[in-house]
């Protein structure tokens, strides 16, 4: 094995088989693409070299810079509430409290659940004249604050963001679980004897040593808001004027819709190069961070 | 030099003896190939859908009656037939030898692009332009050149439930201003007036092209949204702030911008909501027994007239957009021809029995079938019509239509004027055809 390993033509041959499908179905639509955004083009008739131009215009165009906006407030959104939720959950299981099974997979339920089926159970909740929120405030006396909440320009975001936010903690939150009770017992029963308490040791041992499982974890969480999807498409469509459009969905009805298959193909290359910079992005700062912990430690 | 003459001569006569077997053809047994062939047939109705088994009979039947021909049926729900399926498909032109298409500006793409046959000749052979109605093939004309078989009309109309007028004391409004004092009174009573599902654009569409077919009239909608005239005119802003008063006179269901199409529409069936303005296809589900609105309860009428407008009642919103057209990269035109001929009078027969649509071939042999009271009462009422629109959201191309849905919501919501409507309106029509 190992002097299979060490011949490079051995390395190359089992290789090819993974690299030939990568190649195929994830590099060259992606330069295909990257072609196609210089070309001005409907998608059915021949297309006109227009260089740059989809580019620029995609930075005048007021629907994709609110298209970007929403998608990083989403993508903020995940960070600053979904992982520090999903992380509590996580430690509050490992440190042990009854029914830990029982509650792991409750908290997992909605990321089995089809996001069809959330977005369609959540249209119900949203409902402005039977849906279960509206009647809670009637209920609570409160009729005022009573909103339209997937029809109107002021309340669309948040309350696409809740179910689609709500949904995927479960699925973090595992993969913190399973980080921290991988950590072997001696560390965890080494801090008890000298006397640190479960806050203690949630703070001081696990979250430090499951540090690679965060930077994992943000990254996906970044990544997944940016190409967000499914979810706002049924629930609003990107509507009312464009106010909940994110940018997989513009670059969507743009193909679609409007037609302008090269200027979606140039959003399309944005969604890309937007993405690569964030995962860069976390990649030093959490580079940053571990290098920190072990000078200090 | 004369045995050139002879020979032109006997070509003529070739040729005329060769018309005349043509035009017998009409009655279907063109020369058709021997060859053991497949068709691919596109459609858009999928299992559970009423038209389905109509699809289905027809080939079962079609196969029978020739053996050698095969038909491959590929159905696709609607909307993402319409959006993406054919869209992709037409892009190397792998769609159906036969398959479903909007006319109007969706077509047009197609046909710019040269996916589609365009079927002059075959119009002459089988002699149909002396079966079909008239104007039945205007929005599947591009360039003087016939591209679609034209499979139904529709018309918008408006549904009144008798029964929640009765209670609330009202008459069914014949104009403008009776409209509002109606909507305000079942308002003050409790009751959401009228349907709308405002989350779907071409929902608000719907009553602001028939508002727009009453303040500016049929003749002049089609010449603007043809492109010739412009829809920034006074009349149109007037048809957007007519919708925004309605809207503002609580016309429509609570927080209707969240409402789809679906929904509010099942407002009506289930008698809760007494007015919908909706196209003949709503007839169907009118006549669906599981409804709680029952046949009897359910007037059919004109949308109410303007003040001043220039469109009178006998002016409708509606006309000929569904069409069967051939791939132009069929290898075999004049079976798939032959074929969508067959399908396309069968189906035409079938809907208008099944209460789908209003036919658009003269003497359709419908026998002693019952056709859906609600559709009958429509087509009474379309009998002296002088003019149709289509929805702008099928004459428009590409980014128009998103703009129009927008602009439409946008008025709804009020961040949109009625001026700013119009506008736009007309700048989003240019830019989408100058691309």
């Amino acid at each position: 094995m190992e002097k299979a390993l060490r011949s490079k033509k051995a390395v190359c041959f089992f290789i090819l088989p993974g690299l030939i499908l990568f190649l195929l179905i994830v590099a060259v639509p992606i330069i295909q693409s990257a072609d196609y955004s210089l070309l001005k083009w409907n998608g059915i008739s021949e297309g006109t070299f227009v260089g740059l131009d989809n580019y620029i215009e995609m930075f005048k165009d007021p629907v994709f810079l609110l298209s970007l906006k929403n998608s990083l407030l989403l993508a903020a959104a995940s960070v600053l509430i979904q992982m520090p939720i999903s992380m509590l959950l996580a430690l509050v299981l490992v440190n042990g409290v009854k029914g830990e099974n029982f509650f792991r997979n409750a908290f997992f339920i909605p990321v089995i659940i089809s996001s069809t089926v959330i977005a369609n159970l959540w249209m119900k909740i949203y409902h402005p004249s039977y849906g279960l929120l509206n009647v809670f405030f009637d209920w609570l006396g409160h009729p005022e604050w009573k909103q339209n909440w997937l029809g109107s320009s002021a309340t669309v975001l948040i309350a696409c963001f809740i179910p689609m936010i709500w949904k995927d903690i479960g699925y973090n939150m595992l993969l913190f679980y399973s980080a921290a009770k991988s950590i072997s017992s001696d560390i965890i029963e080494a801090a008890k004897i000298d006397g640190a308490s479960k806050f203690q040791i949630s703070m001081k041992i696990i979250m430090p040593i499951i540090i690679p499982m965060i930077e994992a974890v943000t990254i996906f969480c970044i990544v997944g808001s940016l190409k967000s999807f499914d979810m706002i498409f049924i629930l609003t469509g990107g509507g009312p004027m464009h106010a909940s459009s994110v940018l997989s969905l513009m670059m969507y009805s743009e193909i679609f819709t409007n037609n302008h298959y090269g200027y979606a193909s140039a959003v399309a290359i944005a969604i890309i190069i937007i993405c690569l910079l964030f995962t860069f992005g976390v990649q030093f700062v959490f580079k940053k961070i571990m290098r920190k912990y072990r000078s200090d430690s | 030099m004369k045995g050139k003459k002879m020979l032109s001569v006997l070509l003529a006569g070739i040729m005329a003896a060769s018309m005349a077997v043509s035009v017998n053809a009409a009655d279907g047994d063109i020369q058709l190939t021997d060859e053991e062939i497949t068709l691919k047939f596109w459609d858009i109705w999928p299992e559970g859908q009423p038209m389905a088994p109509l699809v289905q009979d027809y080939i079962a039947q079609y196969e029978e009656e020739h053996p050698n021909i095969h038909i491959e049926e590929v159905a696709t729900q609607e909307v993402d037939y319409q959006t993406t399926k054919l869209r992709v498909a037409a892009a190397d032109s792998s769609q159906g030898d036969v398959f479903f298409c909007w006319g109007g500006g969706y077509a047009k793409t197609y046909v710019d692009a040269g996916v589609v046959l365009p079927l002059e000749e075959y119009y002459e052979k089988y002699g149909i332009n002396d079966q079909l109605l008239q104007g039945a093939t205007t929005y599947c004309t591009y360039n003087d050149e016939t591209y679609g078989l034209p499979l139904k009309q529709w018309a918008g109309v408006l549904f009144c439930n008798k029964r929640i007028f009765d209670e609330n004391n009202l008459e069914i409004p014949t104009t403008y201003d009776e409209l509002i004092d109606c909507i305000k009174a079942f308002r003050e009573n409790g009751v959401t007036p009228m349907v709308l599902g405002a989350k779907d654009g071409w929902h608000i569409g719907m009553i602001q092209n028939m508002l727009a077919v009453r303040t500016a009239g049929a003749d002049y909608m089609n010449s603007a949204l043809s492109g010739d005239a412009t829809l920034d005119t006074p009349e149109i802003v007037e048809s957007a702030k007519l919708l925004s008063e309605m809207n503002e006179a609580g016309a429509f269901p609570d927080g209707t911008l969240g409402i789809s199409s679906d929904e509010a529409e099942e407002l009506f069936y289930s008698g809760m909501v007494p007015m919908f303005f909706g196209g003949s296809w709503v007839a169907q589900s009118v006549d669906n027994p599981d409804n709680a609105c029952s046949q009897d309860e359910i007037v059919v009428t004109t949308f109410p007239t303007v003040e001043n407008g220039k469109g009178d009642e006998t002016q409708y919103s509606g006309g000929v957009i569904d069409f069967f057209m051939i791939n132009s990269a069929t290898e075999h035109p004049d079976e798939a021809f032959d074929f969508a001929y067959g399908m396309t009078k069968y189906m035409s027969k079938e809907a208008y029995v099944l209460g789908d649509s209003l036919p658009c071939w003269k003497d359709l042999d419908i026998g002693d079938a019952e056709i859906s009271p609600a559709l009958v009462k429509v087509q009474e009422l379309i009998q002296n019509s002088t003019g149709y629109v289509l929805a702008w959201d099928t004459f428009l191309t590409g980014s128009a239509i998103d703009a129009h849905y927008n602009l439409l919501q946008g008025v709804i919501e009020g961040s949109i004027t009625p001026e700013e409507f119009a506008t736009q309106m007309q700048a989003a029509k240019e830019e989408a055809l100058a691309e």
